[in-house]
């Protein structure tokens, strides 16, 4: 495998199943899938533009979220009707701006052209991603379990929140060119789902679900190499097998 | 000496009133219980003392508050895989590292846990244990802050009748140990009867206020869930 492309899968799936374990524990499964496909219109303009498509998916991405953020607080819509609201609009404008030879590309992913100035881009943003998730871990956590008690705690919950959907929109920016806007949802939410069917605590699924997540992208990319096909199809593969092993494993467990 | 002061306190919530002009002090080390129907406004005197509501009025604290709070409801995941030690972590009121934490935090979590009888819990998962069980952690984590004044929202709401049981004469023990004020919310008379010094019943206005005796008399209990209402007394044995 090409080094760049390592680098880049490693940084990106880490940095995915990470934040995924949040997504998983507060039931924002869908969100977070629905979230990844707002970034196509982002990509078309950076595209049609001729700039980077991380910035153009980030903008939009954060564009989404902000605007998220302050309908959710000032007409108390739920999260799950804004963003199907926004995800569609978004899907529109992205299927009507982005050329169609670069459509596909930018629905399923592309591996062959990182170049050495992406991996390092990607290595320094989703490092810097990692290490603020691990320093703001318990602060996520608080209001991940009850909105109730960390209520009582006295932390100013929007800033939580809002820093949280920041992050979610860093990671999917980062692997979105990748594995492409329609399966970068599962890269956030297939590993932490398996951690989450064979941990016993908190650390251990945050743990399995790196673990899981890096080799899951490894495995699939590996495979798409060799058989020559979309990258992300062969990741998420890889994570639908890896799940129902965990399946069972947890059906052991369960007896 | 007067713990805290509500004064004409007034909360409107969507348009509708919520609270209105209630009035009542409560002395340092006092139990006060909070009666009411359903809807009459307790929770959000709980959440005004929080400072979590706007209110009109005042609220005029003569002491310098610790809270400790209880929340009516903890729901969470069932299948979510949070030990005890790690709920500690992550909502306990001092911050500790999560990642490894030192062996004095161990035991000061341990000590915790100790005070509620469920030291043997630290490890479990939190989707495992009973409600009862998971009560007496989450109070142990509202005494970890070690608070001055403690906030009971309906604390035996999600527990069996043997788990009740043991929670109010567990909450008792802890009040009167670390000599708390406490503020507890409780649609169970007869517990009010055993547990308050002081009872403020509500229903959105103030509708009475003093000792379980005078205001557990049937006039005021008529007056607060309508006529015919009168108290029936079992009796909780005191081991």
């Amino acid at each position: 495998m090409d080094f760049n492309l390592f680098i880049v899968s490693i940084v990106v799936s880490a940095a995915a199943a990470l934040l995924g374990v949040f997504i998983i524990l507060r039931r924002l499964a869908l969100v977070s899938d629905v979230l990844s496909h707002v970034a196509l219109p982002g990509m078309a303009l950076a595209l049609l533009w001729g700039i980077q498509p991380f910035v153009g998916a980030f903008t939009a991405l954060f564009i989404a979220i902000a605007g998220i953020f302050f309908m959710e607080r000032k007409f108390a819509f739920s999260i799950e009707t804004l963003v199907g609201i926004i995800f569609t609009a978004a899907m529109g404008i992205g299927i009507v701006l982005i050329p169609e030879e670069s459509l596909i590309e930018s629905l399923f992913g592309n591996i062959s052209n990182i170049g050495p100035h992406e991996a390092l881009f990607t290595a320094i943003i989703g490092s810097a991603l990692i290490a603020l998730t691990v320093i703001f871990f318990t602060k996520f956590a608080r209001a991940t379990f009850s909105q109730e008690l960390a209520k009582g705690s006295g932390v100013p919950q929007g800033k939580t929140e809002f820093m949280f959907l920041t992050a979610v929109a860093l990671a999917i920016a980062l692997g979105i060119k990748v594995v492409g806007t329609l399966l970068m949802g599962a890269l956030i939410i297939v590993p932490a789902v398996t951690a989450k069917n064979i941990a016993w605590s908190l650390k251990s699924m945050t743990f399995f679900s790196v673990m899981l997540g890096v080799v899951v992208f490894l495995g699939g990319v590996s495979l798409a190499n060799a058989f020559d096909v979309v990258p992300g199809a062969a990741v998420i593969l890889v994570g639908g097998v890896l799940f129902a092993l965990s399946l069972v494993l947890k059906a052991f467990r369960i007896r | 000496m007067t713990f805290f002061e509500v004064k004409n306190l007034s909360v409107t919530r969507d348009g509708e009133r919520a609270l209105e002009h209630v009035s009542f002090s409560v002395q340092e080390g006092e139990s006060v219980a909070l009666i009411g129907p359903n809807g009459a406004g307790k929770t959000t005197l709980l959440r005004a003392l929080l400072g979590d509501v706007p209110y009109e009025g005042e609220i005029v604290w003569h002491k310098k508050k610790k809270i400790g709070y209880v929340p009516q409801k903890f729901d969470f995941d069932k299948t979510t895989p949070l030990t005890v030690e790690e709920f500690f972590l992550v909502y306990g009121k001092e911050p500790r590292p999560f990642w490894r934490h030192s062996a004095a935090a161990d035991r000061e979590i341990r000590g915790f846990l100790k005070g509620v009888k469920a030291e043997h819990l630290i490890h479990k998962s939190i989707g495992e244990i009973s409600h009862g069980e998971l009560q007496r952690v989450i109070i142990a984590q509202a005494m970890s802050g070690r608070p001055n004044i403690l906030f009971l929202d309906e604390p035996t709401a999600n527990i069996d009748i043997e788990g009740e049981k043991t929670i109010y004469p567990l909450l008792k023990s802890v009040i009167r140990e670390a000599s708390l004020t406490s503020i507890i919310i409780s649609h169970d008379l007869s517990v009010v009867y055993d547990f308050a010094d002081k009872v403020v019943c509500l229903n959105k206005k103030m509708v009475c206020e003093g000792s379980p005796e005078t205001v557990l008399g049937s006039a005021q209990l008529g007056a607060l869930y309508g006529t015919g209402t009168t108290l029936y007394r079992h009796e909780h044995k005191k081991k």
